[in-house]
């Protein structure tokens, strides 16, 4: 096998532990950043030490040593898309508050009340581990879109989509936060 | 600086700080020990779906410690044959002769399947090396690629293999199984974590189609989408949008009927549910990696309200795909949610085009908080589309899909009226 000096799949057949961990090493504060801002910093470790073991696994199966960063990069974001839909599995997704008769009922006794102070907070919680994981690679990890693109494996065009609206959904949580 | 530019910094002022978080010591020999203590497994997500069919997995220690670890399958193989379809044919892949080489033992029937005979032979080998007695007493051995014929596999090696030691003639449980795997070629031997692909399954001589081992304790919530076409195996299977071919396992009491215009497919009572070429979701789970789908859920065949929709939006060119089933109150029918772009859209459907109109009057054209004798309040800004069968409520803010919507189904019938902010959509 034709190889290049300092990959990390030097030897497919056989990964060294100490290739992969040197290398993976020096983004190990990126992905711990980037898990921070998807899941929170409670579960930040230990989505990336799971994706951690996921990558030494799927090493020999990284066809371009090049890539790794955007590979280990997606994995950890695969991480926290798990981790977020395992917590929080719901089967519905539009939250019905509550049902009233008209009779005897004062409408607004329905209505939550927001916390003025936490709407941002509160906002980006509801957002999708997508949007969740767009966020944090364009503006935790100040990338690119198109880098984005490659982390996330989809078009640029729906790294923009999904940007534009998950901003519009935390805009909308600052605006009201503002009135 | 404009209020948006002002909104954009906080958000990615926030965001940034959200990364803020020190990095924890420790993390890289945490996971180091991990990785290491094992050799790299199947997809322990993809394992846990083929539960059903695994009565006991019971681990032996092997010679070789962790990487020769065998886990023992006790499977149980039967058919489930759909009524009123003809016997499945015989899989030509099922030859289950003898091979002069490479040799096991001097009894055992070797299949090699789709590998190579020198291959299969280092496999084999690789396996007896922790396992001699196991290889040395199984009756027959089948060794095959874990990726589906026809099917192509995005994996962590090029080469991957199944290795099933069978003990004893006409006994096909307590199999044992491995996993033999390398980056070129058969290099190391693990452990198989998981149900065995269908089609490893069906290479070991005189095993039937597998079924799952009794009733799971609850029906799997997932759904997948495909066309009902006629099968010589299986009676009626499911193409899917992938292109695969894939057997489903019918709820109990159902038939397919080979009438004028195909194959029929009935419920107990008698009804037609669906028929070939149909476009249908089935509600369920997968019965192990690569297996037949479990059919415990919804059968809704297509135009009932979400299918035809999806299909509109994806040749809209957007992201499109079926998230999950919820409860429809407040109205009398069912819910599917889509997710499109990432945000969802809610489809009530309903059985009949009268139920879906009476929902659609009930709800205020002007203040769709106002359903019927209800208040609800809704969260997001709703708007309301109404389908043949079906009413489509969508709170999201992505003008791309508003104008699919307007575009598919007309005009809103209802807008307004929610509390705003957005809705929860994490299933999307």
């Amino acid at each position: 096998m034709t190889v290049e000096a300092g990959e990390v799949a030097r030897d497919r057949s056989r990964p060294v532990w100490s290739e992969f961990e040197a290398r993976a090493t020096a983004r190990l504060p990126e992905c711990h950043r980037l898990a921070a801002a998807i899941v929170g910093p409670d579960d930040a470790a230990d989505v990336v030490q799971d994706a951690l073991v996921d990558a030494w696994r799927a090493l020999a199966g990284l066809r371009d040593p090049n890539a790794f960063e955007p590979w280990l990069r997606s994995i950890v974001v695969n991480r926290c898309r798990n981790h977020l839909r395992g917590r929080d599995r719901r089967v519905r997704t539009i939250q019905l508050d509550a049902a009233a008769s008209i009779a005897g009922e004062d409408t607004g006794s329905v209505r939550l009340a927001a916390d003025q102070s936490d709407r941002l907070e509160r906002a980006f919680h509801r957002l999708s581990p997508d949007h969740r994981a767009v966020l944090a690679l364009r503006f935790t990890l100040d990338l690119p879109v198109r880098d984005v693109a490659l982390t996330l494996g989809v078009p640029e065009g729906t790294v923009k989509s999904r940007l534009n609206a998950a901003i519009t959904r935390l805009r909308s949580a600052l605006k009201e936060d503002s009135t | 600086m404009t209020d948006t530019d002002r909104d954009l910094a906080v958000i990615a002022d926030y965001m940034r700080r959200r990364g803020a978080v020190p990095l924890p010591a420790g993390l890289m020999a945490a996971a180091r020990e991990r990785a290491l203590r094992q050799a790299p497994e199947r997809d322990t997500a993809r394992a846990s779906l083929a539960a059903f069919w695994i009565r006991g997995p019971v681990a032996i220690a092997g010679a070789l410690g962790a990487l020769a670890t065998v886990a023992v399958l006790l499977v149980v193989l039967s058919g489930l044959p759909l009524g009123g379809t003809d016997a499945p044919a015989a899989d030509p892949s099922l030859d289950g002769q003898p091979l002069s080489s490479p040799a096991a033992s001097t009894s055992s029937t070797v299949v090699c399947g789709r590998i190579e005979a020198d291959a299969c032979q280092t496999a084999i080998d690789l396996v007896r090396d922790g396992h001699p007695r196991e290889v040395a007493e199984a009756s027959a051995i089948v060794v095959d690629d874990t990726c589906p014929p026809d099917a192509t596999c995005d994996r962590e090696y090029a080469f991957e293999v199944a290795v099933v030691l069978v003990p004893a003639e006409d006994v096909l449980r307590d199999v044992v199984a491995l996993r033999v795997f390398g980056a070129a070629g058969p290099d190391q031997a693990g452990v198989w974590s998981g149900a065995l692909p269908q089609h490893v399954i069906r290479l070991i001589p005189g095993a039937q189609a597998p079924v799952p081992a009794g009733t799971p304790a609850a029906c799997p919530e997932a759904l997948i989408e495909g066309t009902l076409v006629a099968d010589e195996r299986w009676g009626m299977a499911l193409a899917g949008t992938d292109g695969l071919r894939r057997k489903v396992l019918w709820p109990h009491g159902y038939t397919a009927r080979r009438e004028a215009g195909g194959l029929v497919l009935y419920d107990v009572g008698g009804s037609v549910v669906a028929r070939e070429g149909d476009v249908v979701s089935i509600g369920g789970g997968e019965t192990g990696s690569d297996g037949p789908w479990l059919a415990c859920g919804d059968i809704t065949a297509m135009d009932s309200g979400h299918e035809s929709l999806l299909r509109g939006l994806r040749e809209a060119r957007l992201d499109a795909h079926v998230g999950s089933r919820f409860g429809a109150g407040p109205f009398p029918g069912s819910g599917v949610a889509l997710c499109v772009s990432g945000e969802s859209l809610q489809v009530y459907e309903f059985r009949t085009e009268a139920q879906a109109q009476a929902a659609v009057t009930s709800i205020d054209p002007d203040d769709p908080s106002h359903v019927g004798d209800s208040i609800i309040e809704w969260v997001g800004t709703p708007k309301f589309w109404q389908g043949d069968r079906s009413i489509v409520l969508y709170a999201g803010s992505d003008p791309d899909t508003e104008e699919a919507l307007d575009a598919l189904l007309g005009e809103p019938f209802a807008a307004g009226g929610g509390r705003g902010g957005f809705p929860e959509e994490r299933d999307c």
